[in-house]
This record gives C-alpha cells, structure tokens and sequence, in this order.
C-alpha cells in the first residue's frame, strides 16, 4: 500500500515520480506503523506523500503500479489536519498581504509574497485531489478510518475556502506574479485535462489584472501632454514667487490653461462623475453582445460587437466591430471591405472597423435588420444575439 | 406510512422508493448537507469553483435518484456511490469547461454578466479617465500647510513615490523636498534628472519602477487613493458645478442622523461621497462604521455598474462588521431620491420622512446583517 519505489520517466519531465518515491522513503513515516499519535514530524511527512502524490495526478504522470500510488486513511487523516492548521495560518497571511507588501523593500521580496501564498495553493490542490482519492478508496473498500477521513477532509476543505477566498481578494497584490514564470511553469506542470481547464488562479486572470494595472496606472497617471504642461508651468514658477493661499481661489476660479492653450473648467475627476452619473441613472450600464458568423465556419470566424444597453453621453461615441478567428484577431480579413446595414467600411489593421453608436442604432431600426456583409463578395453573416 | 430514515444508506434507499414527490423532496432535503459537504471537497480538489459546483452536484444527484441510478440492493454504500457520482460530474465539467474555452477563447470568466464592454467604450472611457484626470494634476498651487502635514504622516516612501508619479513634486517646497528624499534615503537629485522629460506615462512608470524596484502599476492602483486624502483635491471638486450640489453643515447633519454603515454604503456605491465638505468628515464616518482602512472610493466609483460597485465594497469591509452592502442598499437606496432631489427627497417629502422615521425610532434602518444595536444611536 504505502510503497511506490519506482516510476516510469518518459511522461514525467518535472520528476514528480521520482519526488513521491523520496516522500515515501521519509522516516518520520514509520511513526504510523506504531499506535499513538503521530508527531508533526510525521504529519509533514504525510503531507509532503499528499502533495508529490497529487501533482503526479494534476500531471497525469504515470505511475509503475497504479494500484499502489494511495496515501493509507491514517496517512491522509494526518495530513489533512496538518495541512489545514497550516491553512488557517496562511488565510491570515493572504488577509495581511497588503501590510506585508508594503513593508517589503524589493520587488522580488514581494513576488516571493504573493508566489508562496500560490505556491502553497498549488500544494493544497494537489494534496486534496490525492487525499480525496484516499478518502474514495476507503470507502468503496470499506476500510478502517474512512469515516474520520471524510471528516477531516470536510474541515480541510472549509479551510481551504477561507484561504481561496482571501487569496481572490488580494488578485490585485498577486498579479506581480504574473511578471515571473511561476504561473506559466505551473500550467506546462498539468495534465491536458486541468491545463484545459484550470482553477482560477491559473486561468489567465492573474495575467489580465496585471495588464489593467499597467492600463489604469497610464490612464490615470499625467499624459505627455499634461506632463508637458506641468514641466512648462514649473519652469515658470521657478522665476517667480510662491502665490499665498489667499490668490489661489482666484487663480483657480480664472482657471488655468488646458492642454491647447484654452482656459478650462476645472471638473470632477472621471470616477466622481461617473459615479454620480450611475446614482442619477439608477440603472446599470451594460452591453449586449452581437455576433455574426459566416455561412461556414470551419475557419472559426466571427465578428464581435457590444453596445452599450444605455445610450452613452455622445451618439457620435464610437462601437467596435472586431474579428476574430479561432479566437485571435483575424489578420486575415484587415483591408476586406464590410457592410453593416448599408454602413461600409474597410477593416483595419487591428481586424476591426469602428463605428459610431448613433449609427449601429440607426443600422438596428433599418428595414432589414442588423445585417453583415462581408469581403469583395459581400457575403452574408448571421446575426446570432444573447 | 414509510418512515424517512435517519441513516444515510436507508434514506438514500428511502428516496429511491418514494413515488410522491413531496416526500422525495423531503428527502433529498435531508441529504443535501452530505451532498454539498462531498461536492465541495470534490470541487476544491478538481480546482473548480466550490460554491458552483456544489449546487450543480445536488441538483445531478437529485435527479439521478429520482431516475433511480442508485440501486441499493446491488450497489454498494450511498456515499460510495456519491463520490462517484460526484467524481464523474467533476469531470465531465472540466471537460466542458475546456471546450468552452477552446470555443469562445473570448470570454473572461472574471467578467461574468456585466464586465464585458466592447473595446471602443472602454478605449473611451479611458480617454476621457486620462483627460479629466490631467485637469486634476495641472493644479499647480503650492499645498496648504494642512495637506503638506498630511503628506508627512505617510511613509516617507510612499510619499514620496506618489508624489513624483503625480507630478506634484514641485508643489512642495524645495527645502522640505529635500528634507523628505533624505528621510527616504534616496540619492540626490530626486526625482533623477531626465525624469521629467519622461512623457510617456509607460516611460515613467517603467524608470520609476526600476529605481524603486517595485511594480508602480499595482502601487499606483493602491496608493493613488492618497490624494482623496488632501484639501488640494475637494478643493478641485468643488470648482465643478456639480459641487453646488455640496452639502451644506444641515444637510451633512442629516445624513449623521443615519446608523454609520447605513452612511457608508449609500455614499460609497452611489458616489455620493464626494458632496461631502472633506475627507475628515469622511474618515470619520468609516471609523464610526468600525473601518479601519479607507474604503477604496476611487476604485468602487470606477466600476461599470451598480452590481459591481456594492461586491467592491462588500469585498473591502472587514468581515466582523458584517455589513451586507446589498441588502442595505436595497433596504435605504430610497433615501437617495429621484435625481432631481438629491441628496434626499424635496422638503415636503423629506419632512414627512424625518416624521415617520422619528415615530418608529431608527428600527428601520437597521436591515440586512447589521447587528441589532450595534449601531444605535
């Protein structure tokens, strides 16, 4: 039961085979032959079988005897419990991560933060997935101390939902992550079952908070232009004195010049405003979903528009047409000429045409609908909506 | 009348025999903890989502006991069986899971139903972001002596970074600059030379980033809040014409009549807040609502729609307040009044309000999960 000595090595380029037959050589392991309660050592021990033996099933690496490739109730039992006091520290460590950030002095400090809290997800993933099949196996087996297993399972689980709950709300602090290779060498460790279908922390979404930091961070930090200004301005102050704080309202109320020279208003930052605007609606924005396809589609294309459900500020605010194929952007189609309801344009490099939403609303109320033409043919897309 | 047994194989067994759906229900009632408990386990080691699993599991075990696919006489134990059940159900979601991705690569699962907008609305919406944004840095005033003490009591790191990414260095006085780079152990010049002729945004981030061996994305995304901290920012607000909205010491005082959270929910997701007179009033309205770390407004205002902004705030406060952001806007959002009223509804009606709220105490107000009592006044 407890010996996995050998592994085949063909499929397993990360040797997790070979790092299950070092966990169950471990003698601390030999306390669970004994009776009496196992120490932490060999609850670690445990822990460590749980996690080899379940990243060699996340990587659906083949073991020599599968049959033997099981933890026994009392080794998972202990494991669980370890691994879910260990949990519990970690949930409260994910719950501090921002003090524990900000008081780090490198960025690698940092990375290595948010990487262990990720890291020891992983490892709690792996280790449920083989303590389940343990649990399962006992069971069906009817064997001894399946019933406490189950139980200690369920607490270990709970634990692991605080934990994951804490994680998602730090997605902001861990996408730094995403700047090293941990997540894509973590993907290339699973089998094509989970790499195709992976747990939230792998599925792309640490990567894109990252990517809407860096757009944020340029959309809401000074623009060249206003960068410029700001420098012109200082050069100027520099000549002159300090106004008190008496001038100031006046020089405010005067206004100061805009990007092109212009005096302004100044305005409430966009946030504020919108926020305001969203109260005054009541209602939330949305976009429905438009999509065209053409009559075969074994190339994968489609064409892509959302509208805003709420008219925007401006009729003239422009929508986006894109195009894709097999879910990238269709290169293919950039200089084909379109037509949407008598709208023509030529798609652009970036596999689109934009249009204007006074004029994709005007295109709805046409006589014939929403209807897409598309190349020299102009051949006919279906409309399918949501 | 057969008995519903208390033993989970008899009651499985029980639940295959029934023919009235009623008591087939019934049944499946009572074996819904093990069900969900067992699902989320199963959940949690295939990597998927517990909470969503859970519900789908129980629905497929109930069906596949009512269509009798668990035979007692020949099978085994019912939680034997169950985790197979639940083993094959997990499964079969990853694999749909995965075709699903492999044929609609363009969904973001974080998304969900409103996140979505169409690459030109959001290229808009962050033009105009950029725009008023810049209206906010071009303030070129030196900073009041109030704000400059504010500013000091932050790290002097962290001050000195959003300082520089701002461009509102050179709003401080060359003498305290200098004071506060050393106190931050940073080498003269600072910011470097040439950091100035950084005008690309990127640029700047990439160079300070690099000095400071940090990433200024994620630093900004959280320390950009700061400046909702000084007067030099509802000052700007209040240029706008929207700030003949602001609230006058009577209407503020009406609003305090309210429990705190009751206060920090309605502001907070309706955007409300920035009609206040400063970030003290505020600040002080979060720590009698017991909230320890600034609710971040910036990043709840920028949320695309309603649904989103109460989930940002319910994910900020902290838990042992327990405060249910949804029920209590849906509970008091009336108070804001049509938007012709704001803040509260005309005279009239809010005189007629102020009545019925004295008449029946504050007991109206307090919905959702907010404790009983802790909040009174």
């Amino acid at each position: 039961m407890n010996g996995i000595e050998r592994t085949t090595n063909v499929a397993d380029p990360w040797g997790y085979g070979r790092d299950l037959a070092a966990a169950l050589r471990q003698a601390e392991l030999a306390e669970f032959e004994r009776s009496g309660e196992p120490s932490p050592a060999a609850r670690a021990a445990a822990v460590r079988v749980a996690v080899a033996l379940g990243r060699c099933r996340l990587g659906e690496v083949p073991l020599c005897d599968e049959s033997d490739g099981r933890l026994s109730a009392a080794w998972a039992a202990a494991a669980a419990e370890r691994l879910a006091a260990r949990l519990r520290e970690a949930a409260a460590e994910a719950e501090q991560l921002a003090e524990r950030y900000d008081a780090a002095e490198t960025q690698g400090e940092r990375d290595r933060l948010g990487g262990g809290l990720l890291a020891l997800r992983m490892d709690a993933w792996a280790a449920l997935l083989a303590l389940q099949e343990v649990c399962s196996a006992c069971l069906s087996e009817d064997q001894p101390g399946g019933d406490a297993l189950e139980q200690a399972l369920d607490q270990l689980v709970e634990t692991l939902a605080q934990f994951d709950e804490a994680l998602q709300d730090q997605q902001e602090l861990l996408s730094s992550v995403a700047a090293t290779p941990r997540l894509d060498n973590w993907r290339a460790a699973l089998g094509p079952l989970h790499r195709a279908a992976p747990p939230w922390w792998l599925d792309g979404r640490l990567e894109r908070t990252a990517a809407r930091l860096q757009d944020e961070a340029a959309a809401t930090l000074p623009s060249a232009g206003a960068w410029r200004a700001l420098h012109s301005e200082r050069q100027m102050d520099l000549t002159s004195t300090a106004r008190p704080d008496a001038e100031r309202s006046v020089a405010l109320a005067a206004g100061r010049p805009n990007l092109d020279g212009r005096p302004v208003r100044v305005e409430l930052p966009p946030p504020v405003a919108y926020a305001l605007a969203g109260a005054a609606e009541g209602s939330p924005p949305r976009n429905r979903r438009l999509r065209w396809s053409p009559p075969t589609t074994d190339a994968g294309d489609l064409a892509q528009m959302l509208v805003p459900v709420v008219p925007p500020p401006t009729a003239a605010q422009s929508v986006r047409l894109s195009f894709f194929r097999s879910g990238q952007r269709a290169e293919a189609w950039v200089g084909q000429p379109i037509e949407l309801s008598g709208i023509r344009r030529t798609v652009d490099q970036r596999a689109g045409v934009t249009l204007t939403y006074d004029e994709v609303y005007r295109a709805c109320g046409s006589p014939e609908g929403l209807v897409l033409r598309v190349g020299e043919e102009r051949i006919s897309w279906e409309l399918e909506t949501e | 009348m057969d008995p519903m047994p208390e033993d989970v194989d008899a009651l499985a067994a029980w639940i295959v025999r029934q023919q009235d759906p009623l008591r087939l229900d019934a049944g499946l009632r009572r074996l819904e903890p093990l069900v969900r408990r067992r699902a989320r386990c199963m959940a949690l080691a295939r990597g998927l989502s517990a909470d969503e699993f859970a519900g789908e599991a129980f629905t497929h075990v109930g069906l596949q006991l009512a269509g009798r696919k668990f035979d007692p006489c020949r099978q085994q134990r019912f939680r034997v069986w169950l985790n197979q059940v639940l083993n094959r159900l997990a499964i079969d979601v990853l694999r749909q899971r995965a075709r699903r991705e492999r044929q609609d690569p363009l969904l973001d699962p974080e998304d969900g139903e409103f996140g979505r907008a169409s690459e030109a609305v959001v290229d808009e919406a962050a033009e105009q972001e950029r725009r008023d944004w810049d209206r906010v840095y071009l303030a070129t005033d030196p900073l009041t002596s109030r704000d400059m003490a504010r500013i000091e009591s932050w790290p002097p790191r962290e001050r000195m970074l959003v300082l520089c990414l701002c461009g509102w260095h050179g709003r401080v006085p060359g003498g305290v600059w200098e004071r506060w780079r050393a106190e931050a152990g940073l080498t003269a010049p600072f910011p470097p030379s040439g950091f100035s002729d950084c005008e690309d945004p990127h640029q700047r981030v990439g160079l300070l980033g690099t000095l400071w061996d940090c990433d200024v994305a994620v630093f900004w995304k959280r320390k950009q809040l700061r400046l909702l901290e000084l007067d030099a920012w509802w000052s700007l607000l209040r240029e706008h014409e929207s700030r003949a909205a602001a609230w006058e010491a009577e209407e503020v005082a009406e609003w305090e009549r309210l429990p705190p959270p009751v206060r920090i929910v309605l502001l907070a997701v309706s955007g409300l807040w920035a009609r206040l007179p400063d970030w003290d009033c505020w600040r002080r309205w979060e720590r009698e609502a017991g909230i320890g770390v600034p609710v971040p407004l910036l990043v709840i205002a920028r949320k695309a729609c309603l649904q989103q902004r109460v989930a940002a705030l319910q994910r900020h406060l902290p838990k042992r307040i327990e405060v249910d952001v949804a029920g209590l806007w849906q509970a008091e959002s009336w108070r804001l009044g049509p938007a012709s009223g704001w803040p509260f509804p005309p005279r009239e009606g809010r005189a007629a309000r102020s009545e019925r709220r004295h008449a029946c105490g504050c007991g109206e107000l307090s919905h959702g999960k907010v404790a009983e009592g802790e909040w009174g006044r």
